[in-house]
């Protein structure tokens, strides 16, 4: 019987290690946005992985990127053909290492971005929060705080689909108090509070512009 | 009645069409929407959603505006209704956001508009406990409470 779940309850790490600590062979699928990665693995070693356009150790490197999609372990899979020959541990460690690497970088680009957006005339705040409505970086926020941005963030998304729509450039919204724009940034959600005085029109060019 | 002032809108150039709904996401009015009834009813669920979201923790919002590469969706609140607009040019934006406040004005004093309003009274809470949300849905809105 297979295996099934999704990368968001148990990591890849993790079911690498748990099919290779159990020396099993097996093919680990792995479908995320429509896309699909897979990985054997020979008497508990990793034999061979695919993600398109990539095939063997780029592949699994890619793949670790991978925070959430299904995935299904067909237990008794050979592989159709041997494209990694390095010890599990060392792709695992290798594969960390330039996950750390991008993740450190990413950080110091989103800082960047924020002190450059906090010099924008009108900017009152700005932040980064993921789609789980979880702060990243910036002006700290309350979880109600940021869970509400990721929601209205999300009914964005959703309504985009019914109109047949990417999802939106931005979203801005006006309340007594200020006014808030979303706007999507890789896997994030930037989020910028503006002085009500300041019109949208005259503070988007200068935002748009930083953001790119 | 309703009808007319909504007229006023879809007469700027690039509006492609306007509905009126409650609170709730209801429709009251719809002229040239661009989609069947079920999906504009679906649409304005979701961003009646987001007002009740923000209603939940304490703030009103009285405008948004949802912008795509050449497409615009703006919408305007004001107390138990709310005028949404699709957009197809962004060039008569200002003339649009005047004519809205005047056209909202002159709906929360018809009194037919008002009636069928009323029929719907309710501040949206039931858009964050539908059974149709999703699963992220549903975790976003856990940590609103």
């Amino acid at each position: 019987m297979a295996l099934v779940g999704n990368l968001r309850d148990l990591k890849l790490p993790n079911l690498i290690q748990l099919n290779c600590m159990e020396r099993n062979t097996a093919k680990l699928t792995v479908e995320h946005a429509g896309k699909y990665g897979t990985i054997y693995f020979h008497e508990g070693q990793i034999a061979h992985a695919e993600y398109d356009p990539d095939i063997g150790e780029q592949a699994l490197y890619r793949m670790l990127h991978l925070s959430e999609g299904k995935f299904k372990v067909e237990n008794g899979v050979r592989p159709p053909l041997i494209s990694i020959s390095t010890n599990w541990n060392n792709l695992l460690l290798e594969g960390l290492h330039q996950l750390d690497a991008i993740e450190i970088e990413d950080d110091s680009k989103d800082i960047r971005l924020l002190s450059m957006l906090m010099n924008v005339k009108g900017v009152k705040k700005a932040g980064v929060i993921d789609r789980d409505g979880v702060s990243q970086k910036g002006e700290i926020r309350s979880e109600k705080d940021s869970a509400l941005r990721a929601l209205v963030y999300h009914e964005a998304a959703l309504l985009s689909t019914l109109l047949k729509l990417e999802a939106p450039h931005y979203i801005s919204l006006v309340s007594k108090a200020q006014r808030t724009i979303l706007i999507e940034g890789d896997k994030k959600i930037v989020t910028i509070d503006i002085e009500p005085k300041y019109q949208l029109e005259t503070v988007m060019p200068f935002i748009e512009k930083v953001i790119g | 009645m309703g009808n007319r002032w909504l007229s006023e809108i879809t007469d700027i150039n690039g509006v492609e069409g306007v509905i009126l709904v409650t609170l709730e996401g209801d429709v009251i009015e719809n002229i040239g929407a661009p989609a069947d009834l079920h999906v504009i009813e679906r649409i304005a669920r979701h961003i009646m959603r987001m007002i009740a979201a923000y209603h939940k923790l304490g703030s009103d919002v009285r405008e948004i505006e949802l912008v795509w590469q050449n497409y615009r969706l703006l919408v305007m609140a004001a107390g138990p209704l709310a005028l949404i607009i699709f957009c197809r040019s962004l060039r008569t934006i200002s003339l649009l956001r005047i004519t809205l406040n005047v056209v909202l004005a002159h709906l929360s004093e018809d009194k037919k508009t008002m009636k069928k309003i009323n029929k719907h009274a309710a501040r949206g809470e039931r858009l964050l406990k539908t059974t149709d949300l999703d699963q992220l849905e549903i975790n976003l809105i856990s940590k609103l409470q």
